[in-house]
């Protein structure tokens, strides 16, 4: 079985954009180990792509800018997570794209520059 | 001395400067480790050549961009990294950090001092890998890069900005060689302070030798012997020893060349010598395997001449408009039995500009260096050599090969005739005068003087077994009493037949004394 299969398969475990218990299963029982494993992995993989995680320094932020993450990430399924360390600003994940927007990252940047430039 | 007061003026200038942008970090998970070959997924924004960066700060850079997964070789140890690890791009593509402070120190190819002194200073970060300058901006090679040894510089000569190839069997002489070169540039160093009068005026020469594959001890030698010499101060030596990963074995001669473009940029002429590039593909073909890329010939990946022949081409000599800066490539390459017709001799071969074969019958001979005058060449020649030289090294060329010819017959013990003989005994000497001890490059004032005395007959009386002390007395004998012939040869002009005719008269009257 190709990877084109695989994701074709993948495809087909879905019932209006969302997970489909009955055809996952009847996919599952159908494919060989081998096979499942390569499925379950991309059935991870374009799970993922429907999350966002934001990291946030607090989380009565996410309540102020609520809609305004909804606007920029429709349809997609937002988590939301507390760190204190980021000070200000927020951190995105989306797939495999890491947004930075912190005071923390800031500070670090510039704690680099008179690393490489400073002895 | 940089003061406080400028360094808080030059923070508040980046603090100001902060931009409200962003980070942009594309991130990706280990799925699988293989002798430091990492496949991960993820990374689909990865650019080939990106220099990325794991959980536990060991740095790698991609090789692979595959549909799924990229795959990247380490530039450090594995033992910390574990499936389901994040990596992150760092959007930089791999370079190293040259500066002038890197003259007489030994890094490794990302630029981490392996000598043990404090970090190098900062200078200009230089891409590993690069475009080699296009045909507009060269020029020819017209300039001698002067090896100081006598079989080389009158028979291969070679010049600035050319490629040649140092070939061999293990234990022959290739890394010597190319030591005896490098110490050689401390005298053409110190006179391209102070020029002889009426001479071209060259400049010094940088040199940089990579270590690819190499014991540390054998390193470690090399790095005493140049200390010793005095050639370390304008040596900058990049190593990749057999305990690095394959990939700092597959980086070190981009490594190498980047720093030499950094001395080239600046107008300056540099020779690099790399040893050796048996190993370097050695190297590549097993991060290739790794990776699982297509095995041609003899395991080699496909593009096994590619990483040779885009390494050798950044060997280049500049035109005047462009700085004319040069550098002059050495690679070594170690062959087995003495076949230079396997798959790697015969790409690189192909690819420089000339071969330096050492041949294990010769060296057995102790004819050392053993130069395989007939298998060896120069495709640049002449325009290599200055006048003084080129004027005496005509005739030794035929000669030997007349010699050469001749050898064979002498073997069968047949009986000879006069003008035989006398070529066989001529040939003897001219073999044994290119005999030269090692880490003891010349002059070539000293290197004119000795073939010219032998390819005039000079030594032709002299018993074979006692040239060496005869040509040491000589050498000694002229500069102290001749000063004038010496002077004439500095210049580097062809030898006129009056300075002919007083090498002849001070020749025979130091050959009265020499007992």
């Amino acid at each position: 079985m190709t990877k084109k299969d695989i994701k074709d398969l993948v495809q087909a475990s879905y019932t209006k954009k969302n997970l489909d218990d009955k055809k996952v299963n009847k996919i599952a029982s159908l494919l060989p180990r081998s096979e499942l494993k390569k499925y379950i992995k991309e059935l991870k993989m374009q799970e993922d792509k429907k999350k966002v995680h934001i990291a946030i320094p607090r989380a009565s932020i996410y309540n102020k800018s609520k809609q305004l993450f909804l606007d920029i990430f429709p349809d997609k399924d937002i988590h939301i997570e507390e760190n204190k360390l980021l000070m200000l600003g927020a951190k995105i994940k989306y797939a495999d794209m890491v947004y930075d927007f912190s005071l923390e990252r800031k500070l670090d940047d510039f704690l680099d520059f008179i690393d490489e430039n400073y002895d | 001395m940089i003061n406080s007061d400028e360094i808080i003026k030059k923070l508040e200038n980046k603090l100001s400067r902060l931009s409200t942008d962003p980070k942009v970090e594309n991130i990706g998970t280990v799925e699988k480790v293989t002798d430091d070959v990492i496949s991960a997924s993820g990374l689909s924004k990865a650019l080939m050549g990106e220099e990325v960066i794991f959980e536990d700060k060991t740095k790698g850079f991609i090789i692979n961009l595959d549909e799924d997964s990229v795959g990247i070789i380490l530039l450090g140890k594995s033992t910390n990294i574990r499936e389901g690890q994040t990596v992150k791009t760092t959007g930089n593509i791999l370079k190293i950090n040259a500066s002038n402070d890197l003259l007489g120190r030994v890094v490794n190819p990302i630029g981490d001092a392996l000598d043990g002194k404090p970090a190098p200073k900062k200078g200009k970060d230089m891409l590993l890998e690069k475009i080699a300058p296009g045909i507009v901006e060269r020029k020819s090679v017209d300039t001698p890069l002067k090896t100081g040894i006598k079989a080389i510089d009158s028979l291969i000569p070679i010049g600035r900005g050319q490629r040649e190839l140092i070939i061999g069997d293990r234990g022959l002489g290739k890394t010597a060689i190319a030591i005896d070169t490098i110490i050689n540039q401390k005298t053409q160093n110190d006179t391209a302070k102070n020029p002889p009068a009426g001479g071209k005026k060259l400049k010094r020469v940088i040199c940089i030798y990579v270590a690819i594959g190499q014991k540390q001890s054998s390193v470690a030698q090399i790095v005493n012997k140049l200390s010793e010499t005095g050639a370390l101060d304008y040596t900058v030596i990049v190593s990749a020893t057999a305990s690095d990963p394959a990939a700092l074995l597959y980086l070190a001669p981009y490594a190498g060349v980047a720093v030499a473009e950094y001395f080239m940029e600046q107008g300056e002429d540099v020779l690099i010598i790399y040893d050796d590039l048996t190993k370097h593909a050695w190297a590549y073909r097993q991060i290739s395997l790794t990776l699982k890329r297509p095995a041609g010939r003899e395991a080699y990946p496909g593009d096994i001449f590619y990483i040779h022949s885009r390494l050798l081409e950044r060997a280049v000599k500049l035109n005047d408009e462009h700085g004319g800066g040069s550098i002059t490539a050495l690679p070594v390459i170690e062959t087995q039995a003495d076949d230079i017709s396997a798959y790697i001799p015969t790409n690189v071969i192909s690819i420089t500009d000339g071969q330096i074969f050492l041949k294990s019958d010769l060296f057995n001979s102790g004819t050392r260096p053993a130069v395989d005058v007939g298998n060896s060449v120069s495709r640049v020649g002449g325009a290599a050599q200055t006048g003084a030289m080129k004027s005496v090294a005509g005739r030794i060329k035929l000669d030997l090969a007349q010699y050469r010819e001749l050898a064979a017959f002498a073997q069968f013990g047949s009986d000879l005739d006069a003008a035989t003989q006398k070529q066989l005994d001529r040939g003897k000497r001219l073999s044994q005068i290119l005999i030269q001890p090692q880490y003891q490059p010349l002059d070539e004032v000293d290197e004119v003087l000795s073939i010219w005395a032998a390819t005039n007959g000079h030594l032709d009386d002299i018993a074979v077994e006692r040239i060496s002390a005869f040509e040491e007395k000589y050498h000694n004998f002229m500069r102290s009493h001749n000063k004038k012939i010496i002077a004439e040869i500095e210049t580097g002009k062809k030898l006129t037949p009056e300075v002919n005719e007083l090498l002849k008269k001070a020749t025979e009257q130091f050959k009265k004394t020499f007992s």
